[in-house]
């Protein structure tokens, strides 16, 4: 036994220790077995082995890499790996790596061939993975999809069935009211004119007012239902009135068919397929003409014509700017604008100038024919 | 079996990074080896494998790109992995 080797074996605390002590297993690697050199080698490798676990440490491998090189090195190849697994597909799945080894494929990998199951058995991703993923989620989504599509289509059907029909609504001819209370004082007037009495102005300032996409939605309009949805959900629990996103087809199709109904998701959805059913039986024309014959002026008024005499005393043929935008602003809430109420008259002012703005933003009519019109008093003199 | 010199199979992955995968493979492989004898090894490696010397081995991966030297102490259960070195695969046939 020589000085050296007698020397204690001493715990490897860092890289200095550790290139010393590769350098004395390099040199006692040959040691006879039995001999205490042998002793002094198992020790000073199992320290050295330890001390690279911590600061060396090296990843499982990924089980295809390591079943390619036992393959490689045991001189195995696809064909025989094909026929231990049982087919050739599934051989070539497993390579690349489109297909899991099983736990019975890594059973037959280790009895016949010797290639240990523990690397073999960590988990890792094949190619299908993602797409399958994928797949699965664009599934449920489309199955959630269909599933909502089948409940809002019940809830049409449910609500729809009892309806007026398209036939029904293309036959409707507003009728000529006046009639009157116990105490002979006017409770409701109509008479109906043709749309083509009344002056485009006039029908720009409703359109400005109450739905500047008339002439371009098929009834109701998704995008403003879903605002007003969105509004509504953030507005939960608030003693605000729901919003309604209304258009001209669904409100007259609310007048005109759903009087008196409460605000209600049912009156909302009976709305909807109403308005459409409207826009399949007439005409864009017939459905304005219908709508300014239709809807509540406030007082005694309904109708564009009974409004024009009701509060200016004119055929709305005759009706100005000023005068047409006051009208138009009425629908949103008669009885809050009356002008024949005098506390109303401030209120009225206000929305009849966001109607007259209104109009010159769409470019109904111009900025400055706004500007005068904003300027006439709400009664003339 | 037992592997030292490990380090030198990280330093080398860490460097050519395209060897890495096969070189945890290659590390795993000798970890999970029983070898008690040449013939084991050989058994087991006989394709990839060449003894240098009695007790040294030369592992050529040419599909990792690389050779791995080794030294085999099998009556202790050891291998002392000595160097890393880049091949091509012409070299390898």
């Amino acid at each position: 036994m020589t000085e050296r080797q007698a020397l204690p074996v001493r715990p490897i605390r860092s890289e200095a220790d550790h290139r010393a002590a590769l350098v004395e297993i390099d040199r006692l690697f040959a040691a006879e077995p039995g001999s205490e050199a042998a002793d002094r080698l198992e020790v000073l490798c199992l320290l050295v082995a330890d001390y690279e676990r911590k600061t060396h440490p090296i990843a499982s491998p990924d089980p295809i890499t390591y079943l390619t090189l036992a393959m490689q090195a045991k001189g195995r190849t696809q064909a025989e790996l094909a026929e231990l697994l049982g087919s050739r597909s599934r051989a070539s799945e497993v390579l690349n790596r489109r297909r899991h080894l099983s736990a019975e494929m890594i059973a037959k990998l280790s009895e016949a061939w010797g290639v240990a199951r523990e690397p073999l058995s960590m988990p890792y991703a094949v190619a299908g993975s993602i797409k399958r993923t994928a797949l699965r989620g664009a599934a449920l989504l489309g199955l959630l999809a269909s599933l909502s599509a089948s409940a809002i289509g019940g809830l049409f059907w449910a609500h729809g069935r009892d309806l007026p029909s398209t036939a029904e609504i293309a036959r409707y001819a507003p009728p000529i009211i006046e009639r009157y209370g116990r105490d002979g004082g006017l409770r409701e007037y109509r008479r109906p004119v043709p749309l083509s009495t009344i002056p485009p102005h006039v029908l720009k300032a409703f359109l400005a007012a109450e739905d500047q996409d008339y002439y371009r939605h098929g009834g109701y309009s998704l995008p403003a239902i879903l605002r007003a949805a969105a509004q509504n959900l953030a507005s939960l629990g608030e003693s605000r009135t729901p919003a309604g996103a209304a258009t001209i087809t669904q409100q007259l199709a609310k007048n005109l068919l759903l009087p008196g109904q409460p605000p209600s998701l049912a009156r909302k959805v009976k709305e909807i397929v109403l308005a459409s059913r409207i826009e399949d039986a007439l005409s864009k024309d017939r459905i304005l003409e219908l709508y300014l014959n239709q809807i509540y002026f406030g007082g005694y008024a309904y109708g564009i014509a009974a409004a024009s005499a009701q509060y200016f005393g004119k055929s709305p043929a005759d009706l100005g700017v000023a005068e047409a935008a006051y009208l138009a602003a009425l629908p949103k809430a008669p009885n809050t604008y009356r002008l024949d109420i005098a506390d109303n008259r401030g209120r009225a002012k206000e929305r009849r100038d966001w109607v007259l703005r209104r109009m010159a933003d769409d470019g109904l009519i111009t900025a400055s024919a706004a500007q005068f019109a904003q300027a006439e008093p709400l009664i003339g003199p | 079996m037992i592997v030292i010199g490990a380090s030198a199979l990280a330093a080398y992955g860490e460097a050519h990074p395209q060897a890495g995968p096969g070189l945890r493979a290659l590390n795993a492989l000798l970890r999970q080896a029983t070898w008690r004898a040449r013939n084991e090894l050989a058994r087991d490696c006989g394709a990839v494998a060449r003894f240098v010397s009695e007790d040294a081995v030369a592992f050529a991966l040419p599909q990792v790109g690389c050779s791995v030297a080794f030294r085999v102490n099998f009556e202790l259960g050891v291998i002392r992995i000595i160097a890393v070195t880049t091949i091509n695969e012409e070299d390898a046939t």
